[in-house]
C-alpha cells in the first residue's frame, strides 16, 4: 500500500537530513509502530507519507503511484484517504466536538445527510457518544484525543497516521487510546503510530520500525523498542 | 448541486463569523470604501452634469454677426448662406435688436432714450451651424467678410466649461485612485487579520484535505461583503444628496442648460458602475490577503 524507496529529506535549516535513505514497505491492514528517540525522523516520515512534505531524494509511493507526480487535486484526494492524529490533538477550540469531527467531511464536500449519519457513528466508535455538544476545553486530554481520532476515522480512511498520540496523556489513558487504535486496525485500516514510548511498543507486539538519526535501524515483526542506541 | 450549496453555506457562515469577530476593523474598511466611492461618485455626477451643460450650450450655439454701417445686407446674406455648414440665418434689424435688449433689461426709460438716431446697436445676423464643432470655423470665415464688424458665438464660455470639466475629471480620478488604494489596503488588512486568527483552522483544514478554493472562498466573501456594505452606504448617501440637488436645480434655475442629468440610463450606469467597483475593491482586498497564506 505504501512504499518508501530511498527517501531522504533535508530541511533548509537542518544540519543533517531529517530522514536519510529510508526504505519501507507498508502492507494493507498492517499496524506499525515507528519507534525512536526524539529527533529520529519519525514525524518527518509521517509528513512524507501524508504528503505534507516532499522528499529531497527518493520516492514515496501510495497504492502504486509516485506521490511526486501528484497535482493539487491528487494531493487533496491522497490526504482524504489518510486520517491524521496529532500529539496536541489540534481540535478547534471554538467548535463543538460534533463540528470538529464533521469538519473532515465538510472539507471533502460530503452532503449534510451523510455528515449527520457518519459523525455519531465515529463518536460512538471512540466512546464519545453524548459529548457531541461539548467544546474541547470541557473534555479531558484523553477525550480530546479520542475526538481527534474520531475526526481522523470519520471518512473511513485507508491509512491512519498518528504522531505521538499518547504524548500528552497519562499511562492509563494512553493504554486505552492504543487499544482503540488496535480496534480500528482490526476493522481493516492500516495504522502507523510514531512513538518513543518503549512500554507501549513492547506491550502490543506489533511490527516495529525503529529510526535513529533519520535512518531505519530496525524492522521487526512483533518487535519491541528496547534498543539503546 | 447539494454539495455545492452545502459548501457555499459553510463559506458564508465562516465569512459572517469572521466579519463579526473583526467588526470594528471591517466597519472602518467599509467606511473607507464608502468615502472613496462617495467622492468618486460625486465627481462622476459633477462631470456628467458639466458634460450635459456643455452639450446644451453647444446645441444652442449661434453666431451673432454684427454689421458695420457700410454693409451690403442682401449680398452679405447670400455669401453667408452659401458657406458650408450654415443651416439658418436670421436678420435682426438694429431697431428690433434694441427692443429685445430693452426687454431683457426691463428699463423703459433707457429704451426710449436710445430709440431712433441714438440707437448704438448695429444690424446683425444670427447664424446657426449644422453642428457645434463647426461654429468656431464658420465664425472665423464670416468675420473675414467685408461689411462684418465683429462676430460672437460664446466660444469663451464653451472653452471655460471644457477646462473646468477637464480639471474635475483629473482631480476626481486622482483622489479616487488614492482613496481606492487605501480602501483596498484596509480591506486587505481586515481579511489578513481574519486569516491570522484562523491560521490554526486553516492548517487543520489543509491536513484534512481541504483545497485552496475551499480555504480561500470565505475570505473572498468577507472582502466582498465589506465592499458591498461600504458601497451600499456610499450609494445611499450619494443618491439622496443628488436627488435633493437635482430637485433644487430643476425648481430654482430658469436656465434651460442648467438642468441636471436625470436620464435613468445615465444614472443607472454611474450608480451601477460604482456598485460593481465597490464590490470589486472589497474582493481585491480579500484576494490580495489570502493568496500567500493558503498554498496547499
Amino acid at each position: 500500500m505504501i512504499e518508501i524507496v530511498s527517501a531522504t529529506k533535508v530541511y533548509k535549516t537542518g544540519s543533517r537530513p531529517a530522514v536519510e535513505e529510508v526504505d519501507l514497505r507498508v502492507g494493507r491492514g498492517e499496524f506499525i509502530f515507528l519507534a525512536g528517540p526524539m529527533g529520529a525522523g519519525k514525524t518527518t516520515l509521517i509528513k512524507l507519507i501524508s504528503c505534507e512534505e516532499r522528499p529531497t531524494k527518493g520516492q514515496i509511493k501510495f497504492l502504486g503511484s509516485d506521490t511526486a507526480a501528484y497535482k493539487e487535486r491528487h494531493l487533496l484526494l491522497h490526504r482524504r484517504k489518510m486520517g491524521l492524529v496529532f500529539q496536541d490533538f489540534r481540535l478547534l477550540k471554538n467548535k463543538t466536538i460534533y463540528e470538529n469531527v464533521a469538519l473532515a467531511l465538510v472539507v471533502s464536500g460530503r452532503p449534510p445527510r451523510e455528515i449527520k449519519r457518519r459523525v455519531p457513528v465515529a463518536l460512538d466508535r471512540v466512546g464519545l457518544s453524548g459529548k457531541e455538544n461539548s467544546f474541547p476545553s470541557e473534555l479531558s486530554g484523553g477525550e480530546q484525543q479520542r475526538a481527534g481520532i474520531a475526526r481522523a476515522i470519520v471518512r473511513e480512511p485507508l491509512v491512519l497516521l498518528a504522531d505521538e498520540p499518547t504524548g500528552n496523556v497519562d499511562r492509563e489513558t494512553a493504554l486505552g487510546l492504543m487499544e482503540l487504535f488496535e480496534r480500528i486496525n482490526e476493522g481493516g485500516t492500516t495504522v502507523l503510530i510514531a512513538t518513543h514510548d518503549r512500554d507501549m511498543v513492547g506491550r502490543f507486539k506489533k511490527r516495529v520500525v525503529t529510526l535513529e538519526q533519520g535512518r531505519v535501524v530496525g524492522d521487526e515483526l512483533q518487535g519491541s523498542y528496547d534498543r539503546v542506541h | 448541486m447539494t454539495v455545492f450549496i452545502n459548501y457555499l453555506g459553510y463559506c458564508l457562515r465562516q465569512a459572517i463569523i469572521s466579519v463579526s469577530r473583526n467588526r470594528w476593523l471591517a466597519l472602518v474598511s467599509a467606511a473607507m470604501i464608502a468615502v472613496a466611492l462617495a467622492i468618486l461618485g460625486g465627481f462622476l455626477l459633477a462631470a456628467a452634469n458639466t458634460n450635459q451643460v456643455m452639450k446644451n450650450v453647444q446645441s444652442n450655439l449661434e453666431i451673432a454677426v454684427f454689421l458695420d454701417t457700410t454693409a451690403d445686407i442682401p449680398e452679405l446674406e447670400d455669401k453667408i448662406e452659401q458657406l458650408e455648414g450654415v443651416t439658418s440665418l436670421n436678420f435682426v434689424d438694429k431697431h428690433a435688436g434694441l427692443q429685445e435688449f430693452g426687454r431683457s433689461l426691463g428699463d423703459e426709460a433707457l429704451l426710449e432714450e436710445l430709440t431712433g438716431k441714438n440707437n448704438p446697436l448695429p444690424h446683425a445676423f444670427l447664424v446657426r451651424g449644422r453642428s457645434a464643432g463647426l461654429i468656431p470655423g464658420l465664425a472665423g470665415q464670416i468675420e473675414g467678410l467685408s461689411g462684418v464688424e465683429s462676430v460672437d458665438y460664446g466660444g469663451e464660455l464653451v472653452q471655460n466649461i471644457t477646462r473646468i470639466s477637464g480639471w474635475l475629471n483629473s482631480i476626481s480620478i486622482a483622489i479616487s485612485v488614492l482613496l481606492a488604494v487605501g480602501a483596498i489596503f484596509l480591506v486587505g488588512t481586515t481579511v489578513r487579520l481574519s486569516v491570522a486568527i484562523r491560521r490554526e483552522e486553516i492548517e487543520i483544514m489543509k491536513h484534512l484535505g481541504a483545497g485552496n478554493r475551499f480555504i480561500r472562498l470565505p475570505f473572498l466573501l468577507e472582502g466582498l461583503a465589506i465592499g458591498f456594505t461600504g458601497t451600499l452606504a456610499a450609494l445611499t448617501v450619494l443618491g439622496l444628496a443628488y436627488h435633493r440637488f437635482a430637485l433644487f436645480l430643476i425648481q430654482s434655475s430658469p436656465l434651460f442648460f442648467l438642468h441636471p442629468v436625470t436620464a435613468p440610463v445615465k444614472l443607472i450606469l454611474i450608480f451601477g458602475g460604482l456598485l460593481l467597483l465597490g464590490i470589486a475593491m472589497g474582493g481585491l482586498g480579500g484576494i490580495y490577503s489570502i493568496r500567500r497564506f493558503s498554498g496547499v
